[in-house]
């Protein structure tokens, strides 16, 4: 009990070991969401340029174009020109798109992108409404207009996500920093044990002198760091769901159960490294930072199209990938209803961690050294 | 503790030999340390008193010989052997992140599980070195002297039975090693066992019962200041200084029964004798026979670094 109290104590006054594991991802937080919400807006309400060539001219559609070229919600740019005179605009990339009114109306573009993408919608929202106000006889654009935001709000994230699969990307790189995160407990549990460590510190060497078992060192270092961390993680995850508003799924118990499994893992994962090398603290800890990224990087934190690719080409590596292991848990959690993968990817955590744990109390047994 | 008159060893080693790969540290080396001695391991830079100590605390690894302490074998789960020694390392070995009070209680409470005992043992341990006025003190914001005292502090707070003091006085100033020196005296006149390494010959001299010298992890000689001193041929060194020039003196004197070296320079001799005798009052006897004008004369026994150097052929520091 002496001994883990102090060890809180060295956990809790380590200023560098503070701001990389909680300072550190709060702040790549903050700018993840910067980013994306820039990128939201900024692609969200873009004024899309676009020719009309009215061969006949349909009055309603005629007025929601009007209300769609005005206001706050602005979304069009429209000129009326002839056929010819917007297929050269189109050509020199001087309008998105032209729209040809007949008894159809045609959309002509010359590539696929978002203006594109807010054009179709207009056309097929207007398309749908059409028998509707047919019906009632009267006609109420902005009603058409409500339709096309909420149409383009749905697909928001599809317009982000057209390379992968539909799935909203933006929080995979918030289930990648909580995995991230969890494995910088490897950080705060090589530091400790290099305070702990007969021939890595002075004061390692007078723990080992002193009648303290070293199992019972080990694991009260691991109960303080595991304390430690798991208080940072719940920080992180709060500033993410109340400060961000990212909208994990409603399973918040099951997120904080896989927070405590990945502490435990990157824990272990530090532990481990501290055992089988007696390398300088520093180069402990580059390894476990080169380590964390490396996962990271497969669990498609740098580029999302990594994590696809490793399922294609080395599944494996996605099952003793810790970052790819919580990250796709949470992806379950969001997706599906039911929790059987969520539970699969758990469980490897938890063999992951524990295979790791028993490899450090095996090395534990060397207690002399060879050198100081 | 008395044993049919004899003093009981609390440390033996016997051929203990350990390598660090090609360098041999300790070389088939043997030792005993008494119970409630003050014994002094006296060696230059690398001659193995630090890997001697770490040895013994079952730290390092080594490749022959034997080590007990309280006349059991040592290893390194020998916890019961463990609670009873302190160590001073060599390097202070102190938390960055704690102030001194903190420091001291940490390490002491490896070994004082009883909050109120460890309470007192503390104050005791802050009284010896003389923190009192530091205890909220980060060990950055003290002074190297300060810092060697905290050191000290952190070993020996829990009262142990034996203690290591690892050259805790390099880099000290005199008043705060003189501070150090009296409080080692009163934790040995309390009953604890010291092994004092160092490369200080006068802190050995004016602290330690018995002496130790090793070089190149080997034991060279062993005794009481005494004992050590009188090992050697050399058994006074007298110097002065004359008025004038007199190279015919320095001639006559290396003639001198009993001389064994003459040393001249710039009107100063300094002459070695040998074998127990008046030395001194042979020589002023023969320089006011002689009509020879001198000033500035000293007389001196020899030191532990002419020990070393008769044994060694160098000097103990360079
Ligand atoms: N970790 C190590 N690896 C290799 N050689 C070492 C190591 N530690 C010590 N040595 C060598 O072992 C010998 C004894 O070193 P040791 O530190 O025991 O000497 P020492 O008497 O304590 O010296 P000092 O007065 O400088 O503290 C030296 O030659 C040193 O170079
Ligand atoms: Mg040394």
């Amino acid at each position: 009990m002496h001994l883990f109290l102090y060890q809180l104590k060295l956990l809790l006054r380590n200023k560098i070991m503070f701001f990389w594991t909680l300072l550190f991802p709060l702040v790549l937080a903050t700018l993840f969401h910067l980013a994306f919400s820039q990128l939201l807006d900024s692609e969200h309400f873009e004024i899309v340029d676009v020719a009309v060539i009215e061969v006949n001219k349909d009055e309603h559609f005629h007025t929601l174009l009007d209300e769609l070229s005005t206001g706050d919600e602005q979304l069009l740019n429209v000129q009326y020109t002839s056929l010819e005179e917007a297929q050269s605009l189109l050509e020199d990339n001087k309008i998105d798109g032209y729209l040809v009114v007949d008894q159809d109306i045609e959309i002509s573009i010359k590539e696929n992108g978002i203006p594109q993408t807010i054009l179709q919608t207009i056309v097929n929202q207007y398309y749908s409404s059409q028998n509707l106000f047919k019906n009632i006889y009267e006609y109420n654009p902005q009603a058409i207009i409500d339709g096309i935001f909420e149409n383009l709000d749905m697909n928001q994230d599809y317009f982000l996500s057209q390379d992968s699969e539909n799935t909203d990307v933006t929080v995979i790189y918030f289930y990648t920093l909580i995995g991230m995160n969890c494995l910088f407990a490897g950080f705060s549990a090589i530091t400790l044990s290099t305070k702990m460590e007969g021939n890595l510190s002075r004061q390692g060497s007078r723990l080992t002198v002193s009648p303290t078992s070293k199992y019972k060192t080990l694991l009260t270092a691991t109960i303080a760091v595991f304390l430690v961390h798991y208080t940072k993680m719940l920080v992180l995850f709060f500033y993410l769901v109340y400060g961000l508003n990212v909208h994990f799924s409603s399973q918040i118990p099951y997120i904080l159960l896989l927070m405590a499994v990945g502490s435990f893992v990157g824990i272990e994962m530090g532990n481990c490294i501290c055992s089988l090398l007696t390398k300088s603290e520093d180069t402990k800890i580059s390894i476990n930072t080169s380590l964390t990224m490396l996962c990271s990087f497969f669990a498609g934190m740098m580029i999302v199209d990594m994590k696809y690719l490793v399922l294609k080409y080395f599944p494996i590596g996605a099952y003793i990938n810790p970052v790819s292991l919580i990250t796709d848990a949470m992806y379950a959690l969001y997706y599906y209803t039911t929790y059987e993968r969520y539970f699969f990817n758990v469980f490897c955590l938890l063999a992951i961690g524990i295979i790791l744990f028993t490899i450090s109390i095996f090395m534990m047994r060397r207690k002399q050294y060879d050198s100081l | 503790m008395m044993r049919g008159g004899m003093t009981l060893n609390v440390i033996e080693i016997k051929n203990l030999t350990k390598s660090y790969g090609n360098v041999v540290a300790l070389d088939q080396l043997s030792l005993e340390v008494k119970e409630g001695e003050i014994l002094g391991l006296l060696g230059p830079n690398g001659s193995g008193k630090s890997t001697c100590i770490n040895t013994i605390l079952s730290l390092l690894k080594y490749d022959e010989g034997s080590i007990s302490i309280f006349q059991k074998e040592m290893n390194p789960s020998q916890y019961e052997i463990k609670s009873q020694i302190g160590v001073v390392f060599q390097d202070v070995a102190v938390f960055e992140e704690l102030n001194v009070l903190e420091n001291i209680d940490y390490f002491c409470g490896l070994y004082i599980k009883d909050k109120k005992q460890r309470k007192q043992y503390i104050h005791d341990a802050v009284e010896l070195v003389g923190l009192q006025e530091f205890l909220k003190f980060k060990p950055k914001q003290l002074s190297g002297g300060l810092l060697r005292r905290l050191n000290i502090a952190c070993g020996i707070a829990h009262k142990p039975k034996l203690i290591f003091l690892d050259e805790p006085t390099v880099a000290v100033d005199p008043q705060s090693r003189h501070h150090i020196l009296e409080g080692i005296k009163e934790l040995n006149r309390l009953g604890a066992t010291i092994v004092y390494t160092t490369h200080y010959m006068e802190e050995v001299e004016q602290l330690c019962h018995r002496i130790v010298i090793i070089d190149k992890g080997k034991v060279i000689a062993s005794g009481t200041n005494d004992e050590l001193k009188n090992m050697i041929t050399l058994d006074e060194r007298i110097g002065f200084t004359l008025e004038e020039d007199n190279e015919k003196l320095v001639d006559d004197l290396k003639k001198m029964n009993n001389v064994i070296h003459v040393h001249y320079e710039e009107k100063t001799i300094h002459v070695s004798y040998q074998g127990k005798d008046d030395h001194l009052k042979s020589l002023i006897d023969y320089l006011s026979q002689n009509h020879i004008q001198y000033h500035q004369l000293y007389s001196e026994r020899p030191t532990l670094n002419d020990v070393f150097l008769e044994l060694t052929g160098k000097e103990l520091r360079d």
